[in-house]
């Protein structure tokens, strides 16, 4: 997702200290972080604008809009260029919404945020349809959600109507056309390397599906300590192919989850990436330049 | 937009036409804005944009017929409506929407200075509806060339809409083409589906035409204009920015297939009603989203106007329906609300051209997907 970063500007709070490490705040909490990298939540634009200082824009990598909320002109021409996550929590029955925001991104990155349930492909046509990106919650889905999945991630790869990107399909394919190392818990914003939940209490968590964990002394390690596990116990990560982007993430919470589906998917996107890079590479040698 | 970072306003000098066209769909009135009517409009359209923080505005003049007012008056209207957006740091431009028939060399001047010596008429062939009260098509044709040869001779750019019929369909695409291209030298026209607007009569009954039938024709015009047209500078519309769309180009597609219209536009009459569009500014009072000279803020009308909020809820309300399965989501969104309530007496129902639109997006999406083939083969 496009972030807006600006010059930092100086902290404005001494505790807790500046980190490299996102925090995903609810908005109340905003004293409590400020300087720090921050995602900022709320269903109140107007709370937005009106809370947030000029000096705190260069920290957010976004802000994100949860419960649907009325009132979004007011972030039409508000920081201009920094991106929005909006979250629907329904997708199959709020999808026909997103209608409303879309005249955001006139000014603005939108991205649509939503769990894989019953419903979420027709709020993936028409997040797409509207020129939104879209990120999707995956986990350990059961296999009719699997075939969802798979029906979708065709239309992301072969339908010239779908243009944004849909995530984690987009970076998964990028990480394999470039050859490039992928993570797909960053991908997922939920490595707590890189990122933290806090609720509106101010308690830090550990982000997206391991919320339920405590945060403990390292939680910088977990994706580590877990992939080496599954990897040390020889569970069906040992021998994957796609061990190195997932690291585990479809293990989690139920080890004994069958990967059969979502291996069948990585599959698709490392072919797609390899026929891309292939038909790039005979267009350069038909054209005359170096590959 | 009405809230993004440039607003669109088709404004009607007058609602007085000195044409008599069969298929109309304006309720046609003796009313023509003042100077003083139209400083109050334009000031509060600008007091809308301030509150948005809106940069730019185009002005669409359209009628009625917007050449019964004078040069003069619009002489007047430039200069003031510079004059009042420059003080609030706007950019204003204009375009011109006219039968022509008024037109004379007094205008030249006027074209060249505020509308950048282009603008936009409209013609139908064959013309079957288009007429001067008490005459024929023919007069209207030959008075209408007429016109359209002078004001190219004096230098003006002519685009043309032209609103299919029965005849063209007749016809065919091939005799359409050479008539438009060959005959009358128009090289950017964009083709309109009709729709039975306003008040009821005859004409009006039997103007929506076979889905098929009009389908065909598209595709095969689109063939024709890809082989002979494109390369050589002409223009039609929709086809040319379909093509932009599905070459991954910017594409400024027509309004019926935007995602909101009510996102997009108003229209505001010589009375100083505002609704959606021209299509519904003097024929639908119920669709009225109120009258500008009798509020205080546009902004307050927009923001309170149940009308307006119909237009709003409209491809939301599509969503429920098949529209969702569609591929062709992204470039339609159900379609033209107008289109749809005077085929429909509904505005929540899908565009009654879907089929067409349907047929013409694969058409021109296969094409485009053959182009880029061959242009990849080529490198």
């Amino acid at each position: 997702m496009q972030t807006h970063r600006r010059e930092q500007p100086q902290s404005l709070s001494a505790s807790p200290p500046v980190s490299s490490i996102v925090y995903q705040i609810p908005l109340g909490q905003l004293g409590a972080y400020r300087g720090n990298p921050l995602v900022v939540r709320s269903d109140h634009p107007q709370d937005l604008v009106t809370q947030l200082l000029p000096t705190d824009l260069g920290n957010l990598a976004y802000i994100q809009l949860y419960g649907l909320p009325s009132g979004t002109d007011v972030l039409m021409h508000w920081a201009e260029g920094l991106a929005i996550d909006l979250v629907l929590d329904n997708p199959g029955q709020d999808f026909p919404t997103l209608y409303g925001y879309a005249k955001l991104l006139d000014n603005h990155p939108v991205r649509v945020t939503l769990p894989i349930e019953s419903g979420f492909e027709k709020a993936v046509k028409l997040a797409s349809s509207l020129e939104f990106a879209v990120r999707l919650k995956i986990g350990q889905h059961p296999p009719t959600l699997i075939e969802s999945l798979a029906r979708l991630l065709g239309d992301y790869l072969h339908k010239s109507m779908v243009t944004q990107p849909i995530e984690c399909f987009h970076s998964l394919l990028l990480g394999f056309y470039r050859d490039e190392p992928v993570n797909l818990w960053a991908i997922q914003e939920e490595d707590p390397a890189l990122i933290r939940y806090v609720d509106e209490q101010g308690t830090e968590h550990l982000p997206g599906r391991l919320g339920g964990l405590a945060c403990g002394p390292a939680p910088e390690n977990f994706v580590a300590d877990w992939s080496n596990r599954l990897s040390a116990d020889g569970a069906e990560c040992a021998d994957c192919p796609f061990f190195s982007p997932c690291r585990g993430y479809f293990k989690w919470p139920g080890r004994d989850y069958d990967c059969a589906g979502v291996k069948a998917l990585l599959a698709t996107l490392r072919q797609a990436a390899d026929e891309l890079r292939a038909d790039i590479a005979a267009a350069k040698s038909r054209s005359g330049t170096t590959p | 937009m009405i809230n993004g970072n440039h607003y669109s306003l088709i404004l009607l000098s007058t609602n007085q036409c000195n044409a008599a066209c069969d298929y109309c769909f304006e309720d046609k009135t003796s009313d023509r804005l003042s100077l003083e009517r139209l400083q109050i409009i334009v000031g509060k359209v600008l007091d809308h944009m301030d509150e948005y923080q809106i940069g730019s505005l185009t002005i669409h003049w359209q009628g009625g017929e917007a050449m019964l007012l004078s040069p003069l008056w619009y002489r007047q209207a430039f200069a003031w409506i510079g004059e009042a957006a420059a003080k609030r740091g706007k950019r204003v431009e204009h375009g011109l929407q006219t039968n022509m028939l008024a037109y004379s060399p007094k205008w030249d001047a006027l074209i060249a200075e505020m509308f950048g010596n282009s603008l936009s008429t409209s013609l139908d062939y064959p013309n079957l509806h288009r007429k001067v009260s008490g005459r024929g098509p023919e007069h209207y044709d030959a008075l209408w060339g007429r016109k359209v040869r002078m004001a190219r001779a004096a230098g003006i750019d002519v685009k043309v809409i032209t609103v299919l019929n029965q005849g063209t369909l007749e016809i065919g695409a091939e005799r359409f083409f050479e008539h438009m291209i060959d005959d009358l030298g128009i090289t950017d026209f964009q083709i309109n589906t009709p729709f039975p607007g306003g008040a009821d009569n005859s004409v009006k009954q039997d103007l929506c035409l076979d889905s098929t039938e009009l389908s065909r024709f598209h595709c095969e015009l689109a063939d024709i204009w890809l082989e002979r047209g494109h390369e050589h500078d002409v223009r039609i519309g929709p086809f040319d920015q379909l093509m932009n769309y599905f070459m991954e180009r910017t594409a400024c597609l027509p309004c019926i297939w935007g995602k909101n219209c009510a996102d997009e536009l108003i229209a505001i009459d010589a009375r100083g009603n505002v609704a959606q569009c021209d299509c519904w500014v003097t024929s639908y009072p119920d669709y009225v989203f109120g009258n500008i000279l009798e509020c205080d803020s546009l902004s307050e009308l927009l923001r309170n106007s149940t009308a307006r909020r119909q237009f709003s809820e409209r491809p939301i309300k599509l969503m429920q329906g098949d529209c969702i399965q569609c591929d062709y989501l992204a470039l339609c969104h159900g379609g033209c609300p107008v289109r749809t309530y005077s085929t429909r007496q509904s505005l929540f129902e899908k565009d009654p051209y879907c089929h067409l639109y349907k047929s013409l997006f694969r058409h021109m999406e296969r094409c485009m997907a053959e182009v880029m083939g061959t242009l990849t083969e080529a490198l």
